[in-house]
């Protein structure tokens, strides 16, 4: 189903021949904010380094309305183990409404978080004495659907400015999350397939 | 800026260091699982069996639950009848399960989900400083099957460490055993709930906890969830969870084709 819904739309995207514009993005994503203690004392993260970058093309059904798929992956941190890293994947497809210098966007997205592991064992406090304790071996990743919001203002034709936001779990009350990015984009411009 | 902003890449500054507790890396295989409390009084701790219940109750809901790229979801099912061997026995037979080399008491082997007990053993308990055992004693293959957790309702010349200690903290600390039996390890990070020790202030996980838990339990979301109904695989008696985002994006997109035909029109 989801491949022939990503399928479809690329199909109709490439057959009305037009692409009016295509895009590099590069921002910082905070995940979960408000919601993540970041210190002893019980702050929480309103702000959190976590690169970004994503490739989006723009089709326009009319001077207003287009739609914007796009794609991207969070910079694979790493950790005080160097060998444990997470990335986080996401597949997007946003409709936007254009106003003034202004897009505003909803849609919804796949976020794929992958946690690796190159296996060993780490020496951590017991709380009485120090212990070994197992490293993640593995590749695991998490699959969740979103609902984005966001908007984006043009400073100049060829670059805007953006800001989105990421809700996960949105039926769920207790495990419901937000999530945002800001990020600058470069605009290339319109592209004709045929 | 832009060079700013691409030397930021090259940079990590975050940290995470999750460990797990067990080679094999077991986790519990159905989704939801459920956490009791032994029907007993911690005297010694200054609880009571309802206290206890009420506190295991916020350590459920207010912690590992509430991450959105994690499938497990502990659910809190009110008080057990057990043995006296749970507040009497260590988690391990002849030494203890802080030496690292465990054979599991079977007396203690939990059968399915989570059990919270009180216990006194001296051979677990023989600081005043260490505030709970926890251990998955009932593992097969890669699957957790059932997991115990023991607080320390010891005396210890005339004093117990859970007295000083206020609600929060108590809760934060059986939230903490509560992530060692669901298969984590202890994390280096202060701000993570499975740091080793308490700190000042803890009413949330760490990035480092979200991380453990989203590697163990990764969440599959569907699809098809675009009808807003859940499945469950009987095979294995997992609940995935389905995220009705898809059905916005298309009754969306419906109404946006509506509306720019509209304003083509006008």
């Amino acid at each position: 189903m989801k491949k022939i819904f990503y399928l479809l739309f690329f199909y109709h995207s490439l057959a009305l021949a037009q692409i009016n514009d295509v895009g590099l993005t590069l921002g910082n994503l905070t995940d979960f904010v408000g919601n993540v203690q970041v210190d002893e004392n019980g702050k929480k993260n309103y702000y959190e380094l976590k690169p970004y970058m994503s490739f989006f093309i723009r089709h326009d059904f009319n001077e207003s309305f287009s739609i914007i798929p796009d794609i991207g992956l969070t910079y694979p941190m790493k950790g005080a183990s160097p060998n444990t890293k997470k990335t986080i994947y996401m597949i997007r497809l946003d409709l936007g409404y254009r106003f003034y210098d202004f897009i505003a966007k909803a849609g919804t997205g796949l976020f794929m978080t992958q946690i690796k592991g190159a296996g060993g064992t780490e020496r951590l406090n017991n709380g009485t004495s120090y212990d070994e304790f197992y490293l993640p071996a593995e590749s695991h990743s998490a699959r969740n659907y979103t609902i984005n919001l966001g908007l984006e203002y043009f400073i100049i034709p060829e670059l805007s400015a953006k800001s989105e936001l990421f809700v996960f779990s949105m039926f769920e009350n207790i495990s419901r999350q937000f999530s945002y990015s800001v990020a600058l984009t470069y605009h290339f411009g319109e592209i004709h397939v045929n | 800026m832009l060079i700013k902003f691409l030397s930021l890449l090259f940079l990590s500054q975050n940290i995470y260091a999750f460990t797990l507790n067990n080679n094999v890396e077991a986790a519990f295989g159905p989704d939801e699982v459920t956490v009791y409390v032994a029907n007993q009084d911690c005297t010694n701790m200054n609880l009571t069996h309802e206290d206890l219940k009420g506190m295991a109750k916020e350590a459920v809901d207010n912690y590992w639950n509430k991450v959105p790229t994690s499938r497990l979801r502990l659910k809190f099912g009110g008080s057990i009848s057990v043995s006296s061997s749970f507040s009497t026995e260590g988690i391990c037979v002849g030494n203890s399960a802080r030496t690292g080399n465990c054979d599991v008491n079977t007396n203690l082997k939990v059968a399915s989900g989570i059990i919270i007990a009180c216990n006194q053993n001296s051979t677990d308990f023989s600081r005043l400083g260490i505030l709970g055992l926890s251990l998955p004693n009932n593992i097969v293959n890669k699957s957790i099957y059932g997991s115990i957790v023991l607080l320390n309702n010891r005396l210890i010349g005339g004093n117990n460490q859970f007295k000083n200690l206020n609600h929060n903290e108590i809760v934060s600390v059986i939230a903490h055993e509560l992530g060692h039996a669901i298969g984590l390890g202890h994390s280096p990070v202060k701000n993570a709930l499975m740091y080793y020790s308490t700190v000042p202030v803890r009413d949330d996980l760490g990035m480092d906890d979200i991380n453990g838990v989203t590697y163990l339990y990764p969440v599959r979301e569907k699809f098809l969830g675009i009808l807003g109904c859940g499945s469950i695989d009987l095979n294995n008696n997992s609940y995935h969870k389905n995220q009705p985002a898809f059905i916005f994006m298309l009754l969306f997109l419906l109404g946006f084709m509506f509306m720019s035909k509209v304003f083509k029109k006008n």
